[in-house]
Formats: C-alpha cells, structure tokens, sequence
C-alpha cells in the first residue's frame, strides 16, 4: 500500500510538471493614426492604444520617444481616455511625450485608448516611434507586472504625398466638463496635516485643460476675486475651513464648470461685514424712503 | 482487498467518467471509501491549453464569464459591445458572435463569427420594433463557450428636422443620453456603481438579487462604469468594471452585469484534517465553485439558498501545511457566470484558530483611514509620488501600500486594485 501512495504521488508530481508552461499572454500597446504618410508643414495625429490580451491591467506608465529634428508636437488630446487618474498627465519632455496613470478596477479589452498626439511634420524623413520604460501592471492587488509588447510605428513625412492627407477634424465642444463634487481632507502625512481639497472631472469631448479656484470667506464678494490656477490637491489658505471654495474645470475647448463647496465652519451672521454693508444699506435706504415720504406727506 | 481500484464505472450516453481513483477505507478516515483524485483530459476541441493541468475532484471543467452587454439604439441600427470575456482552465476567449431577435428570448439569428473584439454594430434594423441580442463568446475552434445575457435596443428615425416651409412652434424636447445598468448583486444588498471610478450612484437590489440603476445627464463617450455590493455581513465585493460607449441623446442598456460573490472563511488556522467554512453570498439558487489553491487547485461546488448564502466545508487533509487560498464564482444555468470572488487566505496549521469577518475598511490602499480607498487617497499618494517620504508617511506606506520606502507606479496599482469611490 506504501508503495502505491508512493507511485500515487510520483505520477501526480510528474503530471504537474506538465502543467507548465502555461499559455503566456502579453498586452501589447500599440499606434494608430489615419494614414503613415505625413507631408512637410501639415498635421498629422498619432493615437497610443492598449489591448490587455485577456490581462486585467489597471496601471500604465511609460514614455514615447519621437524624433524632434523632423516632429513638432502641438497637441495631446486624452478626452476619451480609459485612464481614469493621471499621476503624471502626458506631457512633452524633450523628444518625449511621458506619462503615467491609472484605471480602478482594471480594464480588460482590446482598443482601450490611452491618449492621441499631433504632430506637425517639420521635414522630410521616416518617423520610428517608440516606447521607452513602459510597465503595465496587472489589476490583482499586488502591481504585478504584465508582459507587454509594442507594435513598431513608422510615418514617412514627404514634401508631397501620393495620397491626400486628411485635415484634423476639429473637435466640436460645446459641452461643458462634467458635474463634479470636490472633498476636503486633512492626512498628517501632507503638509502637516493641513486642510486640502481634492477635485477631478472629466470632459469627453476635448479633455480637461486645468482648473482654477478662488476661496473666500464672503458670499458675494468673491465674485470680484481672482481666480487662480491651480491642481488637486490643494492646501487651502482658510485653515478654518469658513471660506466658501469654487473650483472650476476649464476644458481645451474652453468650457467651463464650475462648482461650490460651502464653507464647513461658517461665519455667524454679525461676523460677516457683507450682512452689516446690507443692514446699512437698507437702514439708508429706509431712510431715504421715509424722508421722501415725508416730504411728500408736507407738501400735501 | 486492493488498496486503490480503477475503473470506468460511471457511464451514460452522454459522458463517460474514466477510471476514478478509490483508496480503501483504511487510507482514510472514511469506513467506507474515499475518492481521492482523477485525472482526465478536456475533450479535444474545447480547449486552447498549450498544455494541460491537473487538479482534483470532478469540477475542474473550463468556463467562461458571460460578458456584460452594452446596446445603443440608433437610426435603423443597434450599437453593440461587451466586456472582455475571462476564460479558465483552458479556455481563452478567442471570438464573439452576436445573436439577434425580435422576440425576448430567441430563437436568435448569428452571423458569421465578429472576430475578437467588443464592440460591434448591427445595421438594417427597423425603427420602432424592438430588437434582442445576445452576445456569444467562442474558443479559438469556434465553439460556444459562454453566453451573455439578453439586452434590448429599440432603432428609433431621429426626431424633428426636414419638413419645410411653416414657422413657429417650439422645439421638440431632445431625448436625454442615460444609460440603464442590470444584473444581479445579493439578495437585498447595496450596490454602488462608480463611473470614471467615482460614485455615481446606488442602489439596493431586490429580494432576488436583481438591480437595476439609471443614470443619466452623461456626456456623449467612452466610460469606464464598475459596480460592488456588499453582503448581509458587509462584506464587500470585488469591483466588477466594463468600458461601455454613450451615444449623445440615446439610452443605452448595459445588461449580463453579475458580481461575484463574496467570501470569507471561518478560521484563519485551520489543524490539518479539520474542515474549514468557506462562505460568503451570491445570488439566490446560483452553483456557487469554490476553488482552493494549493500546489494543485481543488474545487467543490455547492448551490446557494434562497437568501443567496452559500457554505462549503473543506476538508484540510486535502492539502499540505501552509497557507492557500481560496476564492469562488457564481452561475446560474448557462446563462450568466461571474467572474472569481476576491481571494481569501487561510493557514492549515496544528491548532484552530477563528478567523475574524473580512473588515468593511479595505485591506490597503486606505491612506487617510476613512474605510474607502478614493481620490483622496490617490491625492495623498501623488502628493508622495518620486518624493522622499516624510517619517509619518513611511509607515503608511509600509502598512497600506506595498512598503518599499517609496510612491510609485505599484503603489497605485494596490490603490486601485482595492478602490471603493
């Protein structure tokens, strides 16, 4: 019987030998654009993509690198981006776009954009793109890394073209960001634990640009304050948290929303001088009134 | 008498079981016998496996969860896509198929295999009749291997415009651009839905576990919805998410959403030979597989009660000392298969020790400790992102994110893993 437990266990431990390899899956990221020919002082658009290859992936980050002798970049467009959070929004460094962010809960899918970049094709040449330092991680609790490939993109940029190239469209917005509802917390951990305020909204036509906002401890006159731009998070200046804060999302369109968050602690009525401007102003007011009553009252 | 028999004894004209493994009674603690483990091979055509594995028991057939399905209604057409379908022990999802009809239910037309990918549009329909799909996933053998649960989409001509002449009159109210979520949670349970990652809104599922959450003044778009509930116990689930695509002034039905239950267990030592309880919720009547991994994986599968309890005890002579792992999956029918639970650990040690209920607050990626992990955590995150951590933040970094002494790209991965909004 020992001897059958034993032969038992062999073949079992063989069998799992056997297990492996496995079928190994690799997300890939890969470009896309209307046409790989480009012609010398026009536009052109190139779009970085995902597809996760039955990986579930919630992390990317990594960094394109384009040839800046025969390319000019004039515009990054990330409005319908499956990356929720940027930690680093993509950005030009040099002959690079970087840039880095997340998706909660994951994505798995094919096509999943990440952002698009236009170009301006400066001179005549062949345009290799690349992905330098690029990591995606699995949507399983620990960041593990997937394996990822990258298709090879090229664009050959020519004074004239054989085919037409097709003129950017525009992008037609006229929808402002979306609603949005900023929270105001304190961590020890920032700033000494100081009060800060955390916004984000999206805008799926031509992105997010920046926000602006004003803090203030007065209700109407605030409107004659300036707005000033700024990015979540932010420390506020009223520690007291007994100002009324409005952040407003600008997208690249130029659209705007604009949100308020009342004060958490604010001022009692007498505290406020706008309350004492009105009583003032309406006891003047009242007087004026009665004054021109009265006088209307002895002429009779 | 012969301390293991094999045989080919269970038969039908359907399937045939070939030789069970059965070791005497005295191997065991059984009087009688116990089946200790087979080995079979899935059948040639349903798999794309480079290899094959080995696990224990009669339950490790491949599945495949049902996709959620996303239909838009547009002129004279229907907008289709859907998740990404999952497939284990061997199956890969290689293709999908779109099923149509008019009638709820079918019988539905497919057309020629989609290929693979998720999205796909159905043209030719008339306007003012309601249409029926199913989405069906395929192996790399074009064999079905999952199918979705039904969505409706009814092609509507476009309001207004054309007609000449006449002035006056107002303008017609445009239709507003929602988008209607359905599927089944727990019995009773609270579900959130998160758009782009935060609430968007919530909802408490029937007695039979079905939801339904609309939602509406969204932008015209590619989002990323996801949806959790928590259990009668408040444990939570994990997030379930799909990208779906709105159309500016139309309602689109995202049907087939199926959470997947939750879990937890009894002890976190189990004494080797002792069962453990691994329980937790699904939907009411659902085949609950409950996987243990070990260095082979064993499945039990039991069906959940009305309230959508279920309870499988593992006996722990299975496996070895150490820790494992154990998560489960929900299906009903043929019809809808979540995708796995979250995983939970237990030790098989010398002694028992009780396990205390999964916590509400999630186990990382809570910076601020307000039970959630959401932009704020984030916020405080990429406050210290390729910053030198500062000596309050460090032990939050080693206690809540992946404790390397630095805010990288793996911390926010842990982040989201475990977002709540």
């Amino acid at each position: 019987m020992i001897m059958h437990q034993f032969l038992y266990k062999i073949l079992f431990i063989f069998s799992l030998g056997l297990i492996l390899p496995q079928m190994v899956f690799a997300a890939q990221i890969s470009f896309d654009a209307k046409t790989t020919q480009a012609q010398v002082g026009k536009n052109f658009e190139v779009t970085l993509f995902v597809n996760t290859e039955q990986e579930n992936i919630n992390a990317f980050e990594g960094k394109i690198i384009f040839p800046n002798d025969l390319l000019d970049l004039k515009e990054i467009r990330d409005g319908n981006t499956i990356v929720n959070f940027w930690i680093e929004k993509p950005k030009a460094q040099d002959n690079a776009i970087v840039f880095s962010g997340v998706t909660p809960g994951g994505f798995n899918g094919r096509n999943g954009l990440i952002f698009s970049a236009i170009f301006e094709a400066k001179k005549e040449g062949v345009v290799k793109f690349e992905v330098n330092d690029v990591r995606i991680l699995r949507n399983d609790g620990i960041g593990s890394m997937a394996a990822v490939s990258v298709a090879p993109f090229e664009v050959v940029i020519s004074k004239k073209t054989q085919v037409e190239i097709p003129a950017i469209p525009k992008i037609e917005d006229r929808e402002r960001p979306e609603l949005f509802v900023p929270e105001i917390a304190r961590d020890e951990s920032i700033s000494g634990g100081k009060w800060f305020i955390v916004f984000v909204t999206q805008d799926k036509a031509s992105g997010i640009d920046h926000y602006e906002i004003k803090e203030s401890r007065q209700r109407f006159f605030i409107i004659f304050q300036k707005w000033s731009q700024t990015e979540s998070p932010y420390i506020l200046q009223d520690q007291e948290l007994r100002s009324y804060v409005f952040v407003k999302a600008v997208d690249k369109a130029g659209n705007e929303r604009m949100v308020k968050i009342n004060p958490q602690n604010p001022l009692g009525w007498y505290e406020n001088y706008e309350n004492w401007l009105i009583i003032v102003l309406g006891l003047v007011i009242a007087y004026a009134i009665k004054k021109f009553l009265w006088r209307r009252y002895l002429k009779k | 008498m012969a301390s293991f028999a094999s045989a080919d004894e269970f038969t039908s004209t359907n399937y045939k079981v070939l030789e069970p493994v059965m070791f005497s009674g005295a191997y065991s603690s059984s009087t009688g016998y116990q089946l200790f483990g087979a080995i079979s091979q899935i059948s040639i055509g349903t798999s794309t496996a480079a290899s094959f594995g080995i696990n224990a028991g009669f339950l490790y057939f491949p599945t495949a969860t049902t996709p959620v399905v996303s239909a838009t209604a547009g002129n004279g057409q229907v907008a289709l896509s859907w998740s990404a379908s999952q497939g284990y022990l061997g199956w890969t999802a290689s293709g999908y198929n779109a099923g149509q009809s008019t009638t709820s239910g079918g019988p539905y037309a497919y057309s020629s295999s989609l290929g693979n990918v998720t999205s796909s549009a159905r043209a030719g329909l008339t306007n003012g009749t309601t249409y029926y799909f199913v989405i069906r996933v395929e192996d790399a053998f074009g064999n079905s291997i999952a199918t979705s649960t039904e969505v409706s989409a009814t092609p509507t001509a476009p309001s207004g415009g054309g007609g000449g002449g006449g002035g006056g009159g107002g303008g017609g109210v445009l239709p507003e651009t929602a988008v209607v979520f359905s599927g089944r949670a727990y019995p009773k349970s609270a579900v959130t839905l998160l758009k782009d990652a935060q609430i968007a809104a919530t909802s408490i599922a029937g007695s039979d576990a079905n939801f339904s959450i609309k939602l509406s003044g969204l932008s015209a778009g590619n989002y990323i919805f996801a949806v959790y509930s928590e259990d009668s116990k408040g444990i939570r689930s994990s997030l379930l998410t799909f990208p779906a695509s709105v159309t500016s002034g139309a309602t689109t039905n995202v049907g087939g959403i199926f959470i997947a239950p939750t879990i937890a267990v009894d002890k976190s030592e189990v004494k080797r030979g002792d069962n453990i309880a691994i329980f937790g919720q699904s939907a009411p009547q659902a085949d609950i597989v409950v996987s243990v991994s070990s260095d082979e994986e064993f499945f039990g599968k039991i069906i959940s009660d009305k309230d959508g309890i279920y309870l499988y005890n593992f006996d722990s002579s299975f496996v070895d000392y150490g820790s494992h792992y154990a998560k489960s999956k929900a299906s009903i029918g043929n019809q809808a298969v979540s995708s796995f639970s979250s995983v939970i650990s237990f030790k098989v040690g010398t002694k028992n020790v009780l396990a205390q209920l999964p916590t509400t607050v999630p186990a990382k990626g809570d910076l601020n400790g307000d039970g959630r992990v959401n932009l704020v955590d984030f916020s405080i995150a990429a406050y210290w992102y390729k910053r030198t951590l500062s000596a309050e933040f460090k032990p939050k970094e080693i206690e809540r994110l992946n404790g390397d002494g630095k805010v990288d790209l793996v911390d926010f991965s842990i982040m989201a893993f475990y977002w709540t909004g």
